[in-house]
């Protein structure tokens, strides 16, 4: 700060600069002062009023945050698979849109999603649960949920849980529990009505064993206890099963679709045997290099001011790119010294042939394709060939 | 290719070209030669029109049979001698009650039996044997209806087709193989109307369509697909069908859908809408000199009064003497084809054939004149001797 001031001070000492240099020091320090002071001011105390109802929006959505705040529950796979969202503002999960009540929640997701089966519970406080059921969903299953659920509204009231974040609420606890009740309770049902004898005797063991542990929890999750640890395993194993049967099965479906219908060829459009069909080649986009080249050559062949040395380089070339792909400009460089490495010998057999590479790689470069560096490397690889080759003679 | 697309070279090409001489036009008086024929038969096949009518010039063992193509029915007949009767050996009706066939060849099999094979409106090519009177495959591969099936007089198991989807596609009847496709780059620009093999060159084959355009195509570089195709035995659909993109010739003689195209030894017979029949021999280009590209010298012109809708097709009896055309009334011209200038042998006419004459077929010797109507008719003149 005041660096040049300083330094004229110091070398003259005189009581004068040092008056100009706090002069000036003070100069500068007065407008950062008054910057600090308007600063802090205006954090306080906006000075500009807001044109814009924007602001009140906010405001009104800052203290709506936890009003219109809903909890969905996906249940998927025969309620197999949970899955739960919350929405705020009473906005739909699928398009977004805000509905403002939970009464034009209802009515736009039962108008506008009528694909879903939804049932909606609403508690006491203004948190609201809806269940969303797959289409696919017994109704049987769906009548114990509802009685449930009332049964919660009945005990306490209910918070809503946002995924994935504890809710800071007073009896954020409960809510929690709550919740947790009812998510468990979709898998007691499931497991009920999976009913099978090996299921039934299994539940009959759990019985057995006592579960204290969630003892203050007891009354209101009763289900809790039959859900306990042993249940799981024959679930799981079930799972497996049938997640090693459904690939099979799918595989022999989908094959079973691909035979059903003629298959064409797109080149050639004749009909496709069903081993084509069903294997995995795909000949889509197989250039006929044959054909390519025959094609080539009858381009260059109606020419008639170059001459076949020219024209060999140039389909050696348009070879070369066609069979290597060089599409970008990037791959210039490489595709330089790759070609004149693959033809060296070709190229140092005849002063006329190393006269047209060295032609070609000039019209590169004209184009900025390739830069001198590259040049000079084509260059030396086919010189140092053909000096390869002249060294056996001497 | 943008070499071929240049202008220059096919904007000369319409005209006259060549050796610089006009072409010489037929007069439409009939000449000294006059011949005369009668109607001898009038068969009524349906109400639906005939497009197509062939005489089996592959096989002199049955060089009086001919079949009609018309709706979803191919029937074959035989032209008896005594006082023009016709016989019915056998009637094709195809499944599809939609099928239209707009033509017929016939080929002959492994074992020397006739073959014929027709198609139309659904792009599949029929091949039906017609000793046995059975069904024998179809061709699926064209993508839209095909307008033509010819045969290879030389090797009578190859025919081409002339398809609505801009291909021109060469087919070995026997092991069901397509061998080659003749389109893409340099291909057809609209539908290919008709297809013609070159009598002696089996390597040339002509095309053209309603890109106004004949086109020749060279199968010299792909004759070993030609050759595989005959000893085929894996299924059909792995033969390794290759793309013929550029013609070796490209000509543009008419201005208008070129709806029917003829050998006629080196030179080619086309028509388009313009009331006449164009003879003219291509100049193929010299190596090395572009200048030429798709010139054509037209050599001489016969006029056929009122032929100005599209798809009416003209046949020659097996020696290319007599050349014969229908018109929209109804009426035919035969044409004396190889004389210079043409000579006009007979103007026909009938009372009550009145419709368009979509194609002719000409007996072997050119004796016998058979030609179908767009009414379902199949009238047929026989020389009066």
């Amino acid at each position: 700060m005041g660096g040049p001031c300083r330094n004229v001070g110091s070398r003259d000492g005189g009581p004068i600069d040092e008056k100009a240099a706090a002069k000036s020091l003070a100069l500068y320090c007065k407008p950062v002062e008054l910057y600090n002071i308007i600063r802090s001011r205006f954090s306080q105390r906006p000075v500009f009023l807001q044109r814009c109802l924007n602001y009140k929006i906010c405001a009104l959505r800052q203290r709506r945050n936890h009003r219109g705040n809903v909890e969905f529950h996906y249940l998927y796979y025969s309620n197999r698979c949970e899955k739960t969202e919350v929405t705020e503002e009473f906005s739909c999960p699928f398009c977004l849109v805000r509905c403002f009540s939970f009464k034009g929640l209802r009515c736009h997701l039962n108008c506008t999603h009528d694909l879903f089966n939804f049932e909606y519970l609403v508690c006491r406080t203004c948190s609201n649960v809806i269940r969303n059921p797959e289409p696919l969903v017994a109704r049987d299953r769906n009548i114990p949920l509802n009685r449930l659920a009332s049964d919660a509204s009945g005990q306490k009231p209910q918070k809503p849980r946002i995924r994935g974040e504890k809710t800071k609420e007073r009896d954020g606890f409960v809510a929690l529990t709550e919740t947790e009740k009812i998510v468990l309770s979709v898998k007691r049902q499931r497991l009920e009505s999976r009913s099978s004898d090996a299921r039934r005797g299994l539940a009959r063991e759990d019985e057995s064993p006592p579960i204290d542990a969630h003892g203050q929890v007891a009354t209101a999750s009763a289900p809790f206890d039959e859900l306990g640890l042993p249940s799981a395993p024959p679930v799981r194993i079930r799972a497996e099963k049938t997640r090693q049967a459904t690939p099979e099965a799918a595989e022999a479906r989908n094959r079973l679709q691909l035979l059903k219908r003629p298959f064409y060829h797109s080149h050639t459009g004749q009909p496709m045997a069903p081993e084509a069909v069903l294997s995995d080649r795909d000949s889509e986009d197989d250039v006929d290099e044959e054909l390519a080249v025959l094609e080539d050559r009858r381009m260059l062949d109606d020419f008639v001011d170059v001459s076949n040395d020219e024209k060999d380089v140039m389909h050696l070339w348009n070879s070369f790119v066609r069979k290597q792909r060089v599409v970008a400009d990037g791959h210039c460089q490489w595709a330089c010294e790759a070609f004149t490495t693959l033809h060296s010998q070709y190229f140092a057999s005849k002063p006329s042939l190393r006269r047209c590479l060295m032609l070609l790689l000039v019209k590169l470069w004209n184009h900025h394709l390739v830069d001198g560096s590259t040049l000079d490397k084509c260059l030396t690889i086919v010189d140092s060939c053909s000096a390869v080759t002249e060294l056996p003679p001497t | 290719m943008a070499l071929k697309a240049a202008g220059p070279a096919q904007a000369t090409a319409a005209k006259p070209g060549g050796v610089g001489m006009e072409p010489v036009v037929g007069s439409l008086t009939a000449g000294k030669k006059n011949r005369e024929y009668k109607v001898t038969n009038r068969l009524l096949e349906g109400k639906r029109p005939l497009y197509a009518i062939c005489f089996n010039l592959i096989d002199s063992r049955f060089h009086n049979v001919f079949a009609s193509a018309g709706c979803n029915r191919v029937t074959v007949y035989q032209c008896l001698t005594e006082g023009g009767a016709v016989a019915v050996l056998h009637a094709f009706i195809d499944e599809d009650k939609e099928e239209e066939f707009y033509t017929v060849s016939w080929a002959v099999g492994d074992n020397g039996e006739p073959l014929l094979a027709c198609s139309g409106s659904n792009g599949v090519i029929r091949i039906v044997d017609c000793g046995k009177g059975s069904f024998l495959k179809s061709f699926i591969g064209h993508g839209d209806s095909v307008n033509e099936l010819r045969t290879q007089t030389l090797k009578p198991c190859l025919i081409a087709s002339a398809s609505k989807d801009e291909s021109v596609r060469l087919w070995n009847v026997n092991t069901g193989v397509c061998i080659l496709i003749f389109a893409g780059a340099g291909g057809h620009r609209n539908e290919v109307l008709s297809v013609d093999f070159h009598p002696s060159d089996i390597l040339k084959i002509a095309s053209c369509g309603m890109d106004n355009t004949i086109k020749i195509w060279s199968l010299k570089e792909f004759w070993s697909y030609v050759e595989m195709s005959f000893t085929w035995s894996d299924i059909p659909s792995k033969f390794p069908t290759k793309y013929v993109q550029f013609p070796l010739f490209n000509a543009l003689v008419h201005s208008n859908y070129v709806d029917c195209t003829r050998w006629l030894g080196d030179f080619i017979l086309s028509k388009s809408v313009d009331n006449e029949i164009v003879l003219w021999e291509p100049l193929y280009k010299e190596p090395g000199i572009t200048a030429n590209e798709g010139k054509v010298d037209v050599l001489q012109k016969y006029p056929v009064p009122d032929c100005d809708i599209w798809f009416i097709k003209f046949s020659c009896d097996f020696h290319f003497n007599t050349l014969i055309i229908g018109n929209r009334d109804g009426k035919v011209l035969v044409w004396e084809a190889q004389t210079s200038p043409p000579t006009l042998i007979a103007k026909l006419s009938h009372s009550q054939c009145k419709s368009p004459i979509r194609q002719t077929a000409t007996s072997y010797d050119g004796s016998t004149i058979l030609c179908c109507c767009e009414d379902g008719c199949i009238w047929r003149w026989d020389l009066v001797s």
